[in-house]
C-alpha cells in the first residue's frame, strides 16, 4: 500500500477517538492501533496472516459505543456514512459475490455501499455523497450498532 | 397475452385438451404447442400427456386475474390498493417495485404468475412455478424513518397468518422472524427491503411467496422442508384469486395498523403463533454461535433467547435452528 495512503490513515485515526482501524485492499491489510498516549502503531501483513484475528479489532467500535459515537464527529477526512439501524452488515449482495465497494473506489451518489439486515429486513446502504471511498470501517458479517460509522467518503 | 399465459388458461379446467384444439385456439402449430407445454413443465407445472386426448393438468387451476382479486376484496377495501397488477412473468415482484421506486404508489401491489429470479434471503432463490403458488409484493410508504419500522417484518408474518384465517385455514405458525411454517415445512417466506431516508420518508417493499400447491418435484428442488396450503387444508388449496385477495386485504389492514400503532398490537398474536417459544435453539451469525431457549420476542421484535446462565439475550439478526434432542 502507498505510504501516502498509510500516512492519511494515520491522520484519520489520530484525529478520531477510534482505538484501532483496519483497512483491507486487495492482498494487503493494514491495521493501525493506538497506544495509550495517543500515538499510533502500524502493522502491515498479507491478508492470510491477518485473517484469524481480524474479527476482534474490527468489533471494537460496537464493543465501545461510548468511544465510537464521538469518533464519528471527529473523523475529518471525509463524509462519514453511519449505520441507520442495528443489524448485521453485509459487504456484498450474496455470499461469494464481490463486495459492492473497495477502499479507493470512486462512488456516485446513490450507489450501494453495503446492506444491513435485521429481522430479515434489508436496507441497502447508499452513498449520500459522490467521492472516493477512503475507509471501510465494518467487515462483512459483522454486527453494527445504530449510528456506527461504516464508510468514509471524500 | 403471452402464449404461455394463453396455454395455461386453455388447460386451467383440468380436463384433457387435444394438441389440435390447443393449436387452433392459440393459432400455433402442434409442434409449437408441444414446445410451449415443455416450457411450462420446465418451470415446474406438471402438464400431463394423455395420448390422443392431449394434455391436461392433474387438477384445475385458477389463472391470476386482477379484476377477480379486486372483486374478492371486502367492499370497504376494494379501492385501498394504490395499484393491483398481475403480470405473467417478472424477474421478481419485489425487484419490479424497487425499480419503480418513487413512481410506485403507496399500497401498490404487484403479482406475477411466475418469476424468473424469485429471491429469498441473501441471494437464495425462491421457486416460482406458474399456476400453483402466489408471488406478491407490496410497497408501503412510511413517514417516520427506519427506527419506527422495527418489528415490521414480524408484523407482516402475523399478517400472512391473518390472511390464512380469512381463508379458513388454521395450523400454521411463525419461526422468527417471519417464516410461516406448517409443521416442519415452509409455507410462506417474507422479505422486506427498505429504501429512502433514515429519519424521514421511506418505503418498505414487502415480498411474499405463499405455497398453495407443491409437486413432489418442487419439494425436492426446494432444498429445505416445504409445505403448502393444499396439505394444510386437507387436499384442495383455496382458489388462487381468493387467496391473493385475502393476502391483499390482510396487508392493507395490517400495514395501516402498523403505521398507526407500531408492533405492539401484533406482539400478542405473534406470541400465540411463536413456534420457537420454549424450544432449544442454536443461533449463528454475526454474533457467533451459541445455544439457548426461545423466550418470545421483545417490544421491538427482537428474538429473546434464554441462555444457560438464566439471562435473556435479545437477538436482532441470526440464523436460528431448533436443536434436536
Amino acid at each position: 500500500m502507498d505510504l501516502r495512503k498509510i500516512k492519511k490513515l494515520i491522520d484519520l485515526l489520530e484525529e478520531s477517538n477510534l482505538a484501532e482501524l483496519e483497512i483491507k485492499e486487495g492482498e494487503e491489510v493494514v491495521r493501525l492501533s493506538r497506544v495509550p498516549k495517543g500515538g499510533v502503531t502500524v502493522a502491515s501483513a498479507p491478508v492470510q496472516a491477518a485473517a484469524a484475528p481480524a474479527a476482534a479489532p474490527a468489533a471494537t467500535p460496537s464493543a465501545a459505543p461510548a468511544e465510537a459515537a464521538p469518533a464519528a464527529d471527529a473523523l475529518p477526512a471525509g463524509h462519514v456514512v453511519k449505520a441507520p439501524m442495528v443489524g448485521t452488515f453485509y459487504a456484498s449482495a450474496s455470499p461469494g459475490a464481490p463486495a459492492f465497494v473497495k477502499v479507493g473506489q470512486q462512488v456516485k451518489q446513490g450507489e450501494t455501499l453495503g446492506i444491513i439486515e435485521a429481522m430479515k429486513m434489508f436496507n441497502q446502504i447508499e452513498a449520500d455523497v459522490a467521492g472516493t471511498v477512503q475507509a471501510i470501517l465494518v467487515e462483512n458479517g459483522q454486527p453494527v450498532e445504530f449510528d456506527q460509522p461504516m464508510f468514509v467518503i471524500a | 397475452m403471452s402464449t404461455a399465459r394463453e396455454l395455461l388458461a386453455a388447460l386451467a379446467g383440468g380436463e384433457p385438451v387435444s394438441g389440435a384444439q390447443l393449436a387452433e385456439r392459440l393459432g400455433l402449430t402442434r409442434a409449437a404447442i408441444w414446445k410451449q407445454v415443455e416450457a411450462l413443465r420446465a418451470r415446474g407445472l406438471p402438464v400431463e400427456s394423455r395420448g390422443v386426448a392431449g394434455y391436461r393438468l392433474p387438477w384445475p387451476v385458477q389463472p391470476l386475474d386482477a379484476a377477480a382479486i379486486r372483486a374478492a376484496l371486502p367492499a370497504a377495501l376494494r379501492r385501498a390498493p394504490g395499484a393491483l397488477e398481475v403480470h405473467w412473468e417478472l424477474d421478481s415482484t419485489s425487484s419490479e417495485l424497487l425499480r419503480r421506486g418513487a413512481a410506485a404508489p403507496d399500497l401498490g401491489f404487484v403479482l406475477a404468475e411466475t418469476q424468473s429470479a424469485g429471491r429469498g434471503r441473501r441471494g437464495r432463490g425462491w421457486l416460482s412455478p406458474p399456476g400453483l403458488n402466489l408471488y406478491l409484493s407490496c410497497l408501503k410508504r412510511f413517514e417516520q424513518g427506519f427506527a419506527a419500522l422495527s418489528g415490521l417484518s414480524l408484523a407482516v408474518g402475523v399478517t400472512v397468518l391473518r390472511a390464512l384465517e380469512r381463508l379458513g385455514i388454521a395450523g400454521a405458525g411463525l419461526k422468527w422472524p417471519n417464516d410461516v411454517l406448517a409443521g416442519e415445512g415452509k409455507l410462506a417466506g417474507v422479505l422486506v427491503e427498505l429504501s429512502g431516508e433514515y429519519q424521514g420518508p421511506c418505503a418498505a417493499v414487502i415480498g411474499i411467496g405463499l405455497n398453495l400447491r407443491l409437486t413432489p418435484a418442487l419439494r425436492a428442488q426446494a432444498g429445505q422442508p416445504a409445505g403448502d396450503l393444499a396439505g394444510l387444508a386437507g387436499g384442495a388449496p383455496p382458489d388462487r384469486n381468493r387467496a391473493a385477495a385475502a393476502l391483499v386485504a390482510a396487508l392493507v389492514e395490517g400495514l395501516r395498523q402498523f403505521e398507526r400503532e407500531g408492533f405492539a398490537p401484533f406482539r400478542d398474536e405473534y406470541r400465540r403463533h411463536d413456534l420457537l417459544h420454549g424450544r432449544p435453539l442454536r443461533l449463528s451469525g454475526a454474533l457467533g454461535e451459541f445455544d439457548g431457549t426461545g423466550a418470545g420476542v421483545d417490544a421491538r421484535g427482537a428474538l429473546q433467547v434464554r441462555l444457560a446462565d438464566g439471562s435473556l439475550r435479545a437477538i436482532d439478526s441470526a440464523d436460528v435452528t431448533v436443536r434436536r434432542a
